[in-house]
């Protein structure tokens, strides 16, 4: 389909959104934008597009042999978030880029519901169920396409409703925590919308529904099939706080429509957080003043010790780490770059087959949440959340294990490159890494990080790199997700580790599994923007 | 110091006591058929397997494999896992006679030493 000057408009863009037309939505997008459109407009109008058919009724699908087939969550609107976060990281019109990616991905990720069942195309159907190669039921006549266009309307699974301001603000806030809990999807969704819409109400409805979302985690996916979320309640949180920030609160209806009902969706799981519940007044009589009396940083030889646990212990022995480190005194925040320290010795010296990364992935960005929360809020829970992040990053360690290591799927030693990475000069080492990351050679790039961080402090560059790199790949948010929470971690982690982070981020994006490796989004977006 | 001399005697101890079952390892492994061999090979894999601990030692034991049974027999272990799939493809790539070369070029045997280094876990 080719765009014309006269077929780009707004309500061309919907629609093409709404078909499943992924080309066509995201090349009027670019139009619109380089038409002057302002880009809070058009991802404001996308978002409120696709608010509706982004629900799901469930996350699982019960089958008759007793197992439950995962649903996938929603990922536009984390794919929104992440490409808004990237964009001060990339020098000029590379900035659109994430952008681009967010939109080409957006018309492939609505009504995943009928998408693996068949019923509607996008990515998943295409690529994850591989429709195009069933037998379908019912019989579509002509033959449908699973890349889209879609031949009819995705479907609302959960329709719109009013708010709920009755009520103190505290007591709505709590009502609302406990509603989705409960699964009241409605209810729950309702009082966020009364509270949203109170300015002075914020920051506590950002803690609270922070906390409701991360306090909803399977104890483990060992054996759960597609019982598990793997902290989707918590990222979709992130993302909606961050994209409503960033929009505006008062405009944000299509961000709150789009994640606030998905957070009591089945399967919830409250295990661990009723352990912590449980079990953190009987260590600490003050457990809910930790925060403000814990304030010693963790000796090297305490974070050796947390990253040797957390990445061969159990989980009880990792319980048992946290409130060790607690006991002693030390901070919250400390405890909680340890564990991500622990998770990228995991990534950088254990994790080879590209999908080993996958789930992983997942709990890095669920531990970027917990520490955003520990950072920005002040919520007598939050060292609850420290049991929380260290058992997600041990269960994954564990849930990698369970499969034996494929000698095949080795990665070669990046010192056979430490040679010719010796000779080239600071930007030709930036280069040789996004060519590594882009053809994913995972020595050549992580001989190619090493280099640079050796040569120099500078890092600035190094994260314009690896966010450009990762802004080539198309069709999964994951990508861009991790990279946000790669520079927000590295921003902030207090201990002399921290470089590690670029190197797990540089693992990551040069190994992990991808949805795809063409670039027809990334050819898109120079059409428009890089000449 | 006396605790350090206790230590070293625990370790010492233990050392001893690895060597005794890495001996009796060995000759179980020359004892055992091929099929039931592959049968407690699939022991390691996430259906069958006891937990993460348990599958995590495979490597140790392609090793102990490596260093104690004819390649003939290896080459029959890594047919009949090639056999049943793609999703066994660690089990049957573990047998190659291209990783049994590369096991061998990674081993260290200081001298002195009674036998190669082991990796325990």
């Amino acid at each position: 389909m080719t765009i014309t000057p006269a077929s780009v408009s707004l309500e061309a863009m919907r629609e093409h959104i709404v078909t499943a037309n992924y080309p066509a939505a995201a090349d009027t997008f670019c139009a619109l934008l380089t038409d002057g459109t302002p880009l809070a407009t058009l991802v404001r109008a996308t978002i409120d597009t696709t608010a509706p058919f982004v629900q799901a009724p469930a996350h699982m699908m019960p089958k008759a042999d007793g197992t439950m087939r995962g649903v996938n969550y929603d990922h536009t609107v984390l794919g929104w978030r992440a490409s808004l976060k990237m964009m001060p990281a990339l020098p000029g019109a590379a900035a659109l880029l994430p952008v681009v990616q967010a939109i080409w991905y957006v018309p492939q990720g609505l009504d995943v519901w009928s998408q693996v069942q068949c019923d509607f195309p996008g990515h998943y159907a295409r690529d994850q169920e591989r429709c195009d190669d069933r037998d379908h039921q019912p019989p579509y006549d002509p033959p449908v396409k699973f890349d889209g266009p879609a031949w009819s309307t995705p479907r609302v699974h959960f329709a719109d409703v009013p708010p709920i301001t009755a009520g103190s603000t505290p007591a709505r806030l709590e009502e609302m925590r406990l509603a989705i809990m409960a699964g009241e999807r409605e209810t729950s969704y309702r009082l966020f919308l009364g509270l949203a819409a109170e300015p002075e109400s914020r920051t506590a409805l950002k803690d609270t529904i922070l906390l409701a979302g991360i306090t909803d985690l399977q104890n483990t996916i060992i054996q759960r099939g597609g019982y598990q979320n793997i902290g989707h309640k918590a990222l979709r949180v992130r993302a909606m706080v961050d994209l409503a920030d960033d929009l505006g609160w008062e405009s944000s209806h299509g961000v709150f429509y789009t994640v606030v009902p998905d957070l009591g969706c089945n399967p919830r799981f409250f295990d661990t957080w009723y352990f912590t519940a449980t079990m953190m007044p009987q260590e600490f009589r003050n457990w809910a003043e930790l925060k403000h009396v814990n304030q010693a940083p963790l000796t090297e030889f305490e974070l050796d010790e947390t990253v040797s646990v957390i990445n061969w212990g159990k989980p009880e022995q990792v319980s048992a780490q946290i409130t060790k480190l607690l006991r002693r005194g030390c901070a919250l925040l400390s405890i909680a770059d340890a564990i991500v320290i622990a998770f990228m010795h995991n990534e950088l010296t254990v994790m080879a087959h590209p999908v080993s990364f996958f789930t992983p992935g997942h709990a890095f960005d669920y531990c970027n949440v917990v520490n955003h929360w520990l950072r920005t809020y002040d919520n007598p829970h939050q060292a609850k959340a420290l049991y929380f992040e260290a058992l997600f990053v041990n269960d994954v360690i564990r849930a990698n294990k369970l499969f034996p290591r494929d000698p095949a799927a080795e990665i070669e030693p990046p010192a056979v490159h430490h040679a010719a990475m010796a000779e080239k000069s600071t930007a030709d080492l930036l280069l040789a890494l996004d060519d590594a990351c882009t053809v994913q050679d995972c020595s050549r790039a992580l001989a190619a990080v090493e280099a640079y961080l050796s040569r120099t402090d500078e890092r600035a560059n190094l994260i314009a790199t690896l966010c450009y790199a990762a802004g080539k790949v198309q069709n999964d948010p994951h990508v861009e997700r991790l990279c946000v929470s790669s520079i927000e971690e590295y921003q902030h982690n207090q201990t002399a580790r921290k470089d590690d982070i670029l190197r797990g981020w540089t693992k990551y994006l040069s190994r992990a599994i991808r949805r795809s490796t063409a670039l027809d989004c990334f050819q898109l977006y120079q059409r428009h923007f890089a000449g | 110091m006396a605790d350090l001399s206790a230590a070293w005697t625990h370790r010492n101890t233990l050392a001893e006591a690895l060597d005794q079952a890495l001996d009796l390892l060995a000759v179980e492994l020359r004892a055992v058929s091929t099929a039931d061999l592959i049968d407690f090979l699939g022991g390691f894999s996430p259906a069958r397997s006891p937990g993460p601990e348990w599958t995590a030692t495979f490597e140790r034991l392609v090793e102990q494999l490596w260093e104690h049974l004819d390649p003939a027999i290896l080459a029959e272990i890594e047919a009949a896992f090639r056999a049943r799939g793609p999703i066994w493809a660690a089990f049957a790539n573990s047998f190659t006679p291209q990783h049994g070369e590369h096991l061998r070029a990674a081993r260290w045997h200081p001298g002195g030493a009674k036998r190669a280094a082991i990796v325990l876990t």
